[in-house]
């Protein structure tokens, strides 16, 4: 319903961009004007979707309550793609115009612009870091790139779309004397930046002031992972639970230049929230070298891995690293006097983390699932394997987080066994 | 539908609305922004924006009378106008905004259309084209200058 609204609003918003241009439109039958008209209003429509792009990413609370962090980005991501688009359609009819008035082939078009806007250096810097920004996002891509890699992209990418528009504002003949036109685009580029400004900067840095987040401990859990403590100064204003993720910013150098999401381990308590995070070879490997008393930028919380009954018997399936989340949902869980039966799915045995902690839980039925599966001879999360444990399984409600391989297969066996309500958190969506 | 390809998809459908709405701006033509644009009707080159229009009223040779030069946002306009006794019979455009190319097409665009329409109504008190607000209100000014200084 709420995101039917979003996606209306969104819509609505684009015709109006559509009514902005539609006055000062000159479109004859020539194919200049055709694609001239063509190259202005997908222009418009990409940079209008380009402030929604950053909208979708600036942690406006309404559309956090409203659609939830993780879909907001998987929104950001289908909108980035056609945005992404539109930008090269416009490049690509505006250079097509020129050729077809001048006929001097494409790059002396595209270098004809030059001469007939203004700010056109400016516009092509910006467009070549957004493609640049949206390529590296792409799918199979991303993946061979370290993390922090793509988020300075991201971040190069605020000022490459302050480049684009000057362009928009100074070249764009829709603005071009026409004083209110011109107006309302400022103000749409204004209220974005406003947003990303209030919530993504000024925000963290008002809640430091209050909570004054601190590291207090780091243990490590096993050879891969390990636990970081982080205290606020301010119990009675943290709302975060188990299950929910923020984002976090060590102040440290090695540390400083990225914000990273991490899931919350524990059930918050008396000021103290827990992260616990897998060694990949990057940044989640240096977390072990924080000392205490680290200084800590925290946004959030986000996500709804946390679900909405309050009583009937539960089965948490982890993978690896998503013994975190799951850890933290057990006790709250256990505490609200719900069976809790946990699978716990390694592939060595020394990677398995919290084991005494669980054995302390006395109200919690861990069963581990150790060994890699050609070692096994059998898929451990297979229906089959999953019945056996857990007999119960249709009755239950399941959580399952781990890496995305592992919640594919998982959620093909629960459906198998019969089990309707699943909730699903992969470990590496951001 | 795959997530794979739910943006590219996003992408087809704006640009088929794009497509649709400049095949649509294009069959309704400048109409859509007549009821908005004011109807430009100078009144001679006395009126307002002329202002600062150079003082060369119309010089006359023959039948062909050459209008005043109207400094218009996008550059000076000039006409001149073609008289079979007091029947405007041809429209000139000697100057008029090319500077940029879509000043050029929009140039293109409207300078006939205008002319029609002086001619059509024997007069300067026609429409303003939309989207060339500017040169059409030059235009139409140095018409007028050259009627005024014909007769």
């Amino acid at each position: 319903m709420k995101r039917g609204l979003v996606t209306l609003l969104v819509v609505v918003g684009g015709l109006a961009v559509v009514a902005l241009w539609w006055p000062t439109a000159v479109v004859t039958a020539s194919g200049a004007a055709l694609t001239t008209a063509v190259a202005e209003l997908a222009g418009m429509v990409g940079s209008y979707l380009v402030c929604i792009q950053l909208l979708l990413v600036a942690r406006v609370p309404l559309l956090e309550r409203a659609i939830g962090l993780d879909r907001l980005v998987a929104w950001h991501k289908v909108v980035g793609t056609s945005t992404l688009f539109l930008v090269l359609a416009h490049v690509s009819f505006m250079t097509l115009s020129q050729w077809i008035s001048n006929g001097h082939g494409p790059i002396a078009a595209y270098l004809g612009l030059f001469g007939l806007y203004p700010d056109m250096l400016t516009a092509t810097i910006g467009t070549g870091i957004v493609l640049l920004a949206g390529l590296l996002s792409a799918q199979g891509l991303r993946r061979l790139l370290p993390y922090e890699v793509w988020y300075w992209t991201h971040v190069t990418t605020y000022v490459a779309i302050f480049l684009t528009f000057l362009h928009q504002v100074s070249a764009g003949p829709v603005f071009t004397g026409h004083p209110l036109a011109r107006g309302v685009w400022i103000a749409m580029y204004a209220a974005t930046g406003a947003s990303i400004l209030f919530w993504r900067i000024a925000m963290p840095v008002l809640r430091f002031a209050e909570h004054r987040f601190q590291v207090v401990a780091v243990v490590p859990e096993s050879p891969r992972m390990t636990s970081v403590w982080i205290r606020s100064r301010r119990p009675d204003l943290l709302e975060v639970r188990p299950g929910q993720f923020m984002l976090f910013r060590f102040l440290e150098w090695g540390h400083l230049l990225t914000a990273h999401p991490y899931s919350i381990s524990n059930v918050p308590a008396d000021g103290l929230i827990r992260i616990t995070v897998a060694d990949l070879g990057d940044h989640s490997g240096r977390l072990r070298e924080l000392r205490p008393g680290t200084k800590v930028l925290l946004e959030g919380p986000f996500g709804g891995f946390v679900g909405r009954r309050r009583s009937g018997a539960v089965l948490l399936v982890a993978g690896g690293a998503g013994i975190g989340p799951i850890r933290g949902l057990a006790e709250q869980f256990a505490r609200m006097g719900r069976s809790v039966v946990v699978l716990y799915r390694v592939s060595r045995r020394e990677d398995l983390a919290f084991y005494d902690e669980f054995t302390g839980l006395p109200d919690i039925s861990v069963i581990t699932l150790v060994g890699r599966r050609d070692e096994l001879g059998f898929d451990p999360l297979s229906a089959e394997s999953i019945g056996y444990y857990v007999p119960d399984a249709a009755q239950r409600e399941a959580f399952v987080c781990g890496p995305p391989a592992m919640i594919e297969r998982t959620a093909d066996s629960l459906g198998q066994l019969g089990v309707r309500r699943v909730q699903f958190e992969e470990l590496s969506f951001a | 539908m795959s997530r794979r390809w739910q943006g590219t998809a996003l992408f087809a459908v704006i640009m088929a609305g794009v497509s649709a709405t400049v095949a649509g701006r294009m069959l309704v033509g400048g109409a859509a922004d007549h009821a908005a644009a004011s109807p430009a009707a100078p009144k001679g080159s006395s009126s307002g924006s002329s202002g600062d229009s150079s003082s060369g009223s119309g010089t006359s040779s023959g039948d062909t009378v050459t209008g005043a030069i109207e400094q218009t946002r996008f550059g000076p306009v000039q006409v001149s106008v073609t008289f079979s006794g007091s029947k405007i019979t041809a429209v000139t455009t000697l100057e008029a905004p090319s500077e940029r190319g879509r000043d050029q097409m929009l140039t293109e665009y409207a300078t006939p259309l205008l002319e029609k329409e002086v001619i059509a109504s024997q007069s300067a008190r026609v429409d303003t084209i939309s989207g060339a607000t500017y040169t059409s209100e030059g235009y139409l000014a140095s018409v007028q200058s050259a009627i005024d200084s014909h007769t």
